[in-house]
């Protein structure tokens, strides 16, 4: 086995088990914040699967993919942290 | 079994550390009681757990000196942004009415000081009180 089937077959499965945690935080979660906490989890997997998609492919382009994910992520869970503390209490 | 050559073995040994970081991650979301609990787990494990992952990839690829910056700048603005947007989202959670805090909690310094409807605090004098009264703009 190559470090591509490793990859494949060892870190994507356990990625995919830690995605399946947090979506059931982020349909389950009882405030919005556990909501937001738990969509900045799933997009830093997100950027954890694209940069292990670029050893499975061989593909360096995914990696440009990770850094443009990781940058928007950012910016989201600062939007959402600004709306639940403007909002009607 | 393992037919990997040392540079391999290194990288699947960093990309493992990672991937149980990151899932140790979600495993403390899911069962975690509390917000600030949660928020304690994710942080502080995904953040490493992507550092790994990053280390590991970067020994993979690490002849294309582009892939192993990029790489670099990945790290270091998750290292950047984790602690800046758990701040923001943790204030904003305990401004948050609906908050509960876990029923084990005993240290919460601002319960007795802090009104979390009118986002006043006890000290705050007559001058204070009317800013923090003033009407927000409607969001719309």
């Amino acid at each position: 086995m190559t470090l591509a089937a490793w990859v494949l077959y060892v870190i994507l499965p356990l990625l995919s088990l830690a995605l399946l945690f947090a979506s059931y935080r982020v349909l389950k979660g009882p405030t919005i914040a556990d909501r937001v906490v738990a969509v900045d989890l799933i997009t830093t997997i997100g950027i954890a699967i694209i940069v292990c998609f670029a050893i499975v492919s061989k593909h360096t382009l995914f990696i440009d993919v990770a850094m443009v994910v990781a940058l928007t992520g950012f910016l989201g869970t600062i939007a959402f942290a600004h709306y639940i503390e403007q909002q009607k209490g | 079994m393992l037919e990997l050559n040392l540079r391999d073995t290194l990288s699947f040994i960093s990309l493992l550390i990672g991937a149980v970081f990151i899932v140790i991650a979600g495993l403390g979301l899911y069962r975690m009681p509390d917000l600030f609990m949660r928020m304690s787990m994710t942080t502080k494990a995904s953040t490493m757990g992507i550092g790994f992952i990053v280390i590991g990839v970067a020994i993979h690829f690490y002849a294309d000196r582009p892939v192993v910056t990029k790489l670099i700048a990945i790290a270091i603005f998750i290292l950047l942004t984790a602690p800046v947007s758990a701040h923001m989202l943790g204030r904003a959670g305990y401004r948050d009415a609906l908050t509960k805090l876990w029923s084990g909690t005993w240290v919460d310094e601002l319960h007795d000081q802090y009104n979390r409807r009118q986002h006043t605090l006890d000290s705050m004098d007559e001058a204070e009180l009317a800013i923090a009264n003033q009407k927000k703009p409607e969001l719309t």
